[in-house]
């Protein structure tokens, strides 16, 4: 650009107007809304965009002539879809047995950091929480090896103990217990901490009347603890069971959704619709039936559990 | 084109992963020597990386998303092909027709579109062959030269697990079986006909499923889970056999130099009287995206990466890369015969495979198709699962997943 442009100086009258008028422009009043722009800006680019146009997309196919609408077409084929409904049932069945197992898991490790008599809390706290920050592809490597059928840890203990091997990632069954128990390793730590937050906002007055009144300490743990943690409990359930609808990342580098499919997950399932096969309408419709999965799930725990608006 | 090679100028960006990468890596200063006034930078990444970032573009379909060329394989070209329609160049027009039926010809089938045109410049293939353990068949009694049907093949596996507890051959349980592709495709079959129409019913398809399912229950079959198990299971002499494309010697090689001269070759046994020993495992192209804004320069590179026997022989002996140009066949470091395979000459005798290879229809639907098959191959492997199942389980999820027809048998 060669043109000259207007070179804005303190003594320019007509610049001085204008930076007055951005003094009235920037008020203390309007300052939130300026700091929350750039987030507002990103949600809508990133979060907002992709999830309106992956709702149009639900709704497309690809052809020859470009993307075409096809109605409910996706959503029809979804439906008499094998492989959807093995890969749902694959994510429900890890959902039922592993979000309980680690719930309980988290429960009774938040309930021991957080009694009286237990040493070098900070280290445990620490230990428990690591794996949900540890790389999982790392991680997968060592459970790869751990978990070989022929020369893994874990055969070679149960072998010594006389049982025999069992395929962990060779076997259908045994690659779904697999995928349970490493789910479970990475995010139980995750969890506790949740809860343990939780526990110490227990009025320590409850635990004091109850055992004047003589209450046991397993008593007090089912009358006292559970009740007044039911809200965090009830949060913890909630998004564990949004993550484990979500799993992707653990069957991805472990198993790779197999053997025969019985680890792939409804959102592994998506991904390779999408990214695999091209098939990104097919891909659109899956993600949106698991958010409708999650919110009824969401709303049946919140009943469940009765908490009130 | 330009008819002086040095008034092509530019700089290209080229995308492609690991040992293709490092191999058009070798080739630059060479080029450059020749097409003073063209600059090429070679991103070298992981394949997913390749895939997704070139979708993403294509997408896009702005220059800058894209390279100016970029490696595919085969077996993606159509898929790439139908979701971005006309998002290649013709390179056909850009003269690449002078190389006509100068490739094998599966490779150049592989590469045009439906009006025979060349949107894809072929770099490698890998032929398939069987590799035998030599000492094992003499300590079993087997006559190498005995195995001309699967038929023999299965009797020598029955022989050498009999007499040295070794299984026959390895399978990928957690992975895939491309065997049953491989013997598909000897038998000029695929999981789909010319027409695209879904062909798993065939009587080729049927005989292939059934053959590896009665290797299964005669027990020489053993289930390596994974590539590293594949590969600890040769290196151990747990399995007698491999059937596998050409560019297992560079494994083999590499990972297992102790059981240099103990390895044979040879090709796929047919099935009873029936023709064909040629299959094909993997192997790349290079592709110019529309969008690019120095096609000419990309379209020199290519051409100097593709059809130059010299540096495609150097390919082949420092990154192990097969090429599909056949007048590379003809060089001498094809006849060498090689220490490693007893002094066998495993190259030449692999081109000849290459040659003979039946073209395959892929289709835009190969990912799909291969994932669906391989798990109902493995179901039948692995739970027993009967023949009729098997096909009415791929037939009812790759018809409506693919919009296909499906013949029957």
């Amino acid at each position: 650009m060669n043109t000259p442009s207007p070179v804005p100086h303190p003594e320019n009258p007509a610049t001085q107007g204008k930076t007055k008028k951005r003094n009235n422009f920037v008020s203390i009043q309007r300052a939130p809304y300026f700091f929350l722009f750039p987030a507002a800006v990103l949600f809508l680019l990133f979060t907002a965009y992709p999830i309106v146009h992956s709702f149009i997309l639900s709704f497309q196919t690809t052809t020859e002539e470009g993307r075409v609408f096809v109605g409910l077409d996706n959503y029809i084929r979804l439906f008499q879809d094998r492989l959807f409904y093995e890969s749902l049932g694959n994510t429900l069945i890890i959902l039922v047995f592993q979000v309980p197992i680690m719930l309980f898991l988290a429960l009774i490790l938040a309930n021991i950091l957080n009694s009286g008599f237990i040493r070098f809390k900070g280290f445990f706290r620490v230990s428990f929480f690591a794996p949900a920050v540890t790389s999982l592809v790392a991680a997968s490597i060592i459970f790869l090896l751990l978990l070989h059928q022929d020369y893994g840890l874990v055969n070679y203990l149960l072998s010594i103990a006389g049982l025999n091997s069992v395929g962990w990632l060779n076997d259908p069954l045994g690659a779904k217990i697999s995928l349970i128990l490493v789910t479970t390793w990475r995010w139980t730590g995750y969890n506790m901490v949740i809860l343990l937050a939780g526990l110490q906002n227990i009025p320590k007055h409850l635990y004091e009347a109850a055992s004047i009144d003589g209450a046991s300490k397993v008593r007090q743990f089912f009358s006292i603890t559970i009740p007044q943690l039911k809200p965090v409990i009830l949060f913890a359930a909630v998004i564990s069971t949004i993550g484990t609808l979500q799993l992707f990342d653990e069957p991805y580098t472990l198993t790779n959704g197999g053997p025969i499919h019985a680890t792939t997950t409804i959102t592994m399932y998506l991904y390779r619709n999408g990214f695999e096969y091209f098939d990104f309408g097919y891909g659109s419709a899956i993600a949106y039936v698991v958010v409708l999965i999650i919110a009824v799930l969401s709303l049946i725990q919140f009943k469940w559990a009765g908490v009130e608006r | 084109m330009p008819e002086n090679l040095k008034d092509i100028s530019g700089e290209i960006t080229v995308w492609a992963w690991a040992l293709e990468a490092d191999f058009l890596q070798s080739i630059v200063p060479e080029f450059e020597k020749e097409y003073p006034n063209i600059q090429v930078n070679i991103h070298k990444q992981g394949p997913d990386q390749v895939y997704q970032r070139l979708i993403t573009g294509l997408a896009a379909n702005q220059g800058d998303q894209l390279p100016d060329l970029v490696q595919i394989e085969e077996t993606r070209l159509p898929s790439y092909q139908e979701h971005f329609p006309n998002h290649f160049t013709n390179l056909s027009d850009l003269g690449y027709d002078r190389y006509d039926g100068h490739f094998a010809p599966a490779k150049e089938a592989a590469v045009k579109d439906e009006n025979g045109n060349f949107f894809a410049m072929p770099r490698d293939l890998g032929p398939v062959g069987v590799f035998y353990r030599k000492d094992l068949f003499a300590k079993a009694g087997v006559e190498p030269s005995s195995i001309q049907t699967w038929e023999d093949y299965m009797e020598a596996g029955k022989q050498v697990l009999e007499k040295t507890d070794v299984k026959m051959l390895g399978l990928t349980l957690n992975e895939v079986v491309p065997l049953y592709k491989y013997m598909l495709q000897q038998q000029g079959a695929f999981y789909f006909d010319q027409e695209g129409n879904i062909d798993v019913r065939s009587e080729e398809s049927v005989r292939a499923i059934l053959t590896i399912n009665q290797m299964n229950e005669e027990g020489i079959i053993s289930n390596v889970t994974n590539w590293d198990g594949r590969v600890a299971a040769l290196k151990n002499g747990q399995v007698a056999t491999l059937p596998g494309a050409i560019w297992w010697t560079g494994t083999m090689k590499d990972q297992m130099p102790e059981l240099s001269g103990k390895w044979g070759a040879m090709p796929l046994p047919q099935f009873k009287d029936q023709q064909g020993i040629g299959a094909n495992g993997g192997g790349s192209n290079l592709v110019i995206p529309k969008a690019s804004e120095n096609k000419a320069a990309a379209y020199a590179f290519g051409e100097f990466a593709t059809t130059r026997v010299d540096l495609l022989i150097d390919g082949l002996k420092n990154q192990g890369l097969f090429p599909s140009l056949l007048a590379a066949y003809e060089e001498p470091e094809f006849q060498d015969k090689q220490e490693y395979f007893d002094h066998q000459p495993v190259y030449k005798e692999f081109a000849a495979i290459a040659k003979e290879t039946p073209s395959v229809h892929y289709t835009s639907d190969y990912a799909r198709a291969n994932d669906i098959v391989n798990d109902e191959i493995i179901s039948m492997l692995l739970n027993r699962k009967p023949l009729s199942q098997v096909l009415k389980d791929i037939t009812q999820t790759l018809g409506p997943s693919t919009g296909r027809e499906v013949n029957e048998s």
